[in-house]
């Protein structure tokens, strides 16, 4: 398979997108170790895969917890190779009332979890001469959406990040690139109305529908694609909205 | 991995370089290749070489009773249609905007762009049933110079991307790839010599492109694995775009 003998950490992983990337990474064959605070639903997922499948605790807002993560992955499975920086938290205010822990507390898990998930993989990475990194970002890190000031900032940090990432870490075979999810029906969408959404391919996505998104940047398939975005949304961004 | 079982994919400009590369990674994931080229000699070797998945049918990419052959033969032998690649492309002048002769850049919207939109209404008319990828490039994506002109005719196709995928869904997925330089005849002037060494420095991954490396990513936006991605250019370039300051 694409990602036998492979070793992912996902964060986020216990449920939703983290959780359907998991299931597919392991699916094509890599062990998963699967990072969350939640850690039942990280417990729970991990047995349900069985082998090649670790539950760790993870707060990515924490040097500490992403080091104690990537040393229980380096214990079980020897090294890593792909990282999924997935976990992510939304929140929305009109400017003028939204306040700055607000703000602080979105760029802390989607923006700076990033930043530190890539620091604590990137000297096992750059030993191994290989790795893929895939942030996931968001269309909002593409385009704006009115209210989500501390999202959008975030997932646009994240898709810059990725490319100052690519370009420094290139010459050591390792890839870093982005991925840029529309409506996917999760717990974090689950106040959205599907029906508001322009969307032309006519539904909202399931977390399996970006999953083989994952899969292609984890595997040798996109060997020369990196710093790049990969929307996934169902061509959502793809025309102006006309109502 | 197969992902193509049982599926008909038609791919224009397959002769030799990305296209070729593309039709022998569907073949290998299952599917039967329909393959045109403008000269009969190199056609008939990739058939040879895709073993018995292939059909090489030869001609212009803008010429339409070409076309029109090509479509009667799918409908004749295979009765479906499941995927399209408008890969066929030319690049017959370089230098700078300025000093092409309009009549050059006539013929390169002819092939790059009119083409590929004529190919796409006819495959849809013919029944395509799940999803296009057109090759562009990332010389459509900012100035390219030395190629100028070329450049803005794959912009055009980048749109046209944008505006099938619009128009298409939610039946049909409809993508695009932009490579950077990659090792086929087309490209032959940007890298011959000591020039590769030159352009490999500026890419983060430290080299040029291979057709293998475009192969992938087609085949993956053509199938299930991309079921919601419709609209999208997909870049394939080293991270040479991503760099602002090397």
């Amino acid at each position: 398979m694409r990602l036998d003998g492979r070793v992912a950490v996902v964060s986020g992983a216990a449920r939703g997108l983290g959780a359907a990337f998991a299931r597919a990474l392991h699916g094509a064959g890599a062990s998963v170790v699967i990072a969350d605070l939640l850690d039942d639903d990280a417990a729970a997922l991990a047995a349900d895969l069985g082998d090649r499948a670790l539950a760790t605790h993870l707060d990515v807002t924490s040097p500490e917890s992403w080091a104690a993560t990537v040393e229980a992955a380096l214990a079980a499975f020897g090294t890593v190779d792909v990282l999924v920086n997935n976990a992510g938290i939304a929140n929305a205010g009109p400017i003028d009332h939204y306040p700055l822990a607000k703000w602080d507390a979105v760029i802390a898990v989607n923006l700076t979890g990033v930043f530190l998930g890539v620091q604590a993989v990137v000297a096992t990475m750059k030993a191994a001469g290989r790795g893929s990194i895939i942030n996931i970002s968001s269309v909002e890190g593409m385009l704006g959406g009115s209210h989500l000031h501390g999202y959008v900032a975030s997932k646009f940090g994240v898709r810059g990040l990725t490319k100052s990432l690519a370009v420094e870490l290139g010459p050591d075979g390792i890839r870093v690139n982005s991925v840029h999810p529309g409506f996917v029906r999760t717990s974090m969408t689950s106040r959205l109305d599907p029906t508001a959404v322009p969307i032309p391919l006519g539904r909202p996505a399931s977390p399996a529908d970006v999953a083989g998104t994952v899969v292609f940047l984890a595997c040798d398939d996109s060997a020369y694609t990196t710093g790049t975005e990969l929307v996934v949304d169902g061509g959502m961004i793809a025309g102006v909205p006309h109502s | 991995m197969r992902r193509f079982e049982g599926r008909v994919a038609l791919i224009t400009g397959a002769s030799r370089g990305i296209g070729l590369a593309v039709a022998e990674r569907l073949v290998s994931e299952g599917a039967t290749v329909v393959i045109t080229g403008r000269k009969p000699d190199s056609l008939a070797a990739a058939e040879e070489r895709l073993g018995g998945h292939a059909v090489g049918i030869a001609g212009r990419a803008d010429d339409p009773d070409h076309r029109a052959d090509v479509f009667a033969q799918i409908s004749e032998r295979f009765g479906r249609l499941d995927h399209l690649v408008n890969n066929a492309g030319i690049n017959p002048a370089y230098g700078p905007a300025l000093e092409i002769e309009s009549s050059v850049v006539r013929k390169i919207l002819e092939v790059n762009v009119v083409a590929a939109l004529d190919w796409t209404r006819s495959a849809v008319a013919a029944g395509l049933s799940r999803s296009i990828v057109n090759t562009a490039s990332v010389a459509g994506l900012s100035a390219s110079p030395g190629v100028a002109f070329y450049g803005v005719s794959k912009a055009a196709l980048l749109n046209l991307t944008q505006q099938l995928a619009v128009e298409l869904a939610p039946g049909i997925r409809v993508n695009a790839v932009a490579p950077a330089v990659v090792r086929t005849r087309l490209a032959q002037a940007l890298y011959e010599g000591d020039r590769e060494a030159a352009l490999a420095s500026v890419y983060p991954l430290g080299r040029i492109g291979e057709p293998e490396d475009v192969a992938g990513p087609v085949a993956f936006l053509l199938s299930d694995d991309a079921a919601w991605i419709t609209g999208h250019t997909l870049t394939i370039d080293g991270g040479a775009s991503a760099v602002a300051v090397g």
